[in-house]
């Protein structure tokens, strides 16, 4: 739809273009001594010949060289917010059945484990691309705060909650208030994370 | 594990690609089980030997916190601080922020 919009909108502007000259053309025919001569004169001055070839050479590498660049860098800032987002998405589709399983006393460690090495893992890998590429500076209160807040919630959800069983002084009540504890400072850290990463999108999205 | 001039090589993965909780009790390969059972005497060999004990982290399924914090920070509270900065080298292609965690978890053992 915007390129259909872009048409018009160019098509219009090219037939006011030639009505306004149109009716230029007309008035000062009436209302001034300027004429325009029926015949053209034809010389040839070598500063117009290479202001001509500078022109050309300069429309083709703004076309071909400028415009690609544009078009790479464009297209890699957005592959770059697209990684972002759906880290975020990942992070929650992988915390939710940790936290239910944590808050029904069934956390799988193995499993937690596994799945915090591939989500620090790919921010670590998206956060040194943005930097290698001059999106970010490294120096960015979000930069530090997305690694903080997401060691703090891997620090937080595999220390495993102590059992109530016979053998432990802990009582059902006690580790279930631990669980809850846990989870608790787990999503606050979340909406933490959650905000830096916008912040690093914004802060990506204005280069 | 290989023996090089200079150097001691220790992998995690040979003692488990599943490194479990902090204590025995709480589940399999425990931190305290890897200190204890396999790196406790390469330590001491690279400590008494001026030698460094390289680490290799790569090839598990990660670590949680409690299993590095056991192994490292309890070399730190048996061994010393220093000692362990200065005879440990960690090898972490995989996973290079656990670095940072690792250090940390030497310098605040207690």
């Amino acid at each position: 739809m915007p390129n259909k919009l872009n048409y018009f909108i160019v098509a219009i502007a090219t037939l006011l273009g030639v009505l306004s000259g149109w009716w230029g053309s007309i008035l000062m025919k009436k209302h001034s001594g300027l004429s325009i001569g029926s015949s053209v004169a034809i010389e040839v001055n070598p500063f117009e010949i290479i202001t001509l070839i500078v022109t050309v050479l300069l429309a083709i590498y703004v076309t071909r060289t400028l415009t690609k660049r544009n078009d790479l860098e464009k297209l890699e800032k957005e592959v770059l917010i697209k990684h972002f987002d759906s880290f975020k998405h990942e992070l929650n589709r992988k915390l939710t059945p940790i936290l239910d399983k944590l808050e029904a006393g069934e956390l799988d460690l193995n499993k937690t484990i596994s799945d915090f090495k591939i989500i620090r893992k790919r921010l670590d890998a998206a956060l040194k691309f943005s930097k290698d590429k001059g999106y970010l500076s490294g120096n960015e209160d979000c930069y530090e705060t997305s690694k903080k807040k997401l060691t703090t919630i891997w620090e937080e959800l595999t220390v495993p909650v102590p059992k109530a069983d016979n053998r432990s002084s802990i009582s059902k009540g006690n580790a279930s208030v631990a669980r809850i504890e846990k989870i608790n400072k787990t999503e606050q850290e979340l909406i933490d994370l959650e905000i830096a990463i916008l912040e690093i999108i914004t802060i990506i999205n204005k280069k | 594990m290989g023996d090089n001039v200079g150097q001691l090589l220790l992998s995690v993965k040979d003692f488990t690609i599943t490194p479990g909780p902090r204590y025995k009790d709480e589940g399999s390969f425990s931190g305290i089980e890897f200190r204890e059972n396999f790196m406790i005497s390469k330590f001491e060999n690279a400590l008494n030997n001026n030698l460094k004990l390289y680490v290799n982290l790569d090839g598990t399924i990660g670590y949680g916190t409690s299993w590095l914090e056991e192994v490292f920070g309890g070399l730190a509270r048996d061994y010393g601080i220093n000692n362990v900065l200065k005879t440990i080298k960690l090898i972490t292609e995989e996973e290079p922020y656990l670095e940072d965690d690792i250090i940390g978890y030497i310098k605040d053992a207690k």
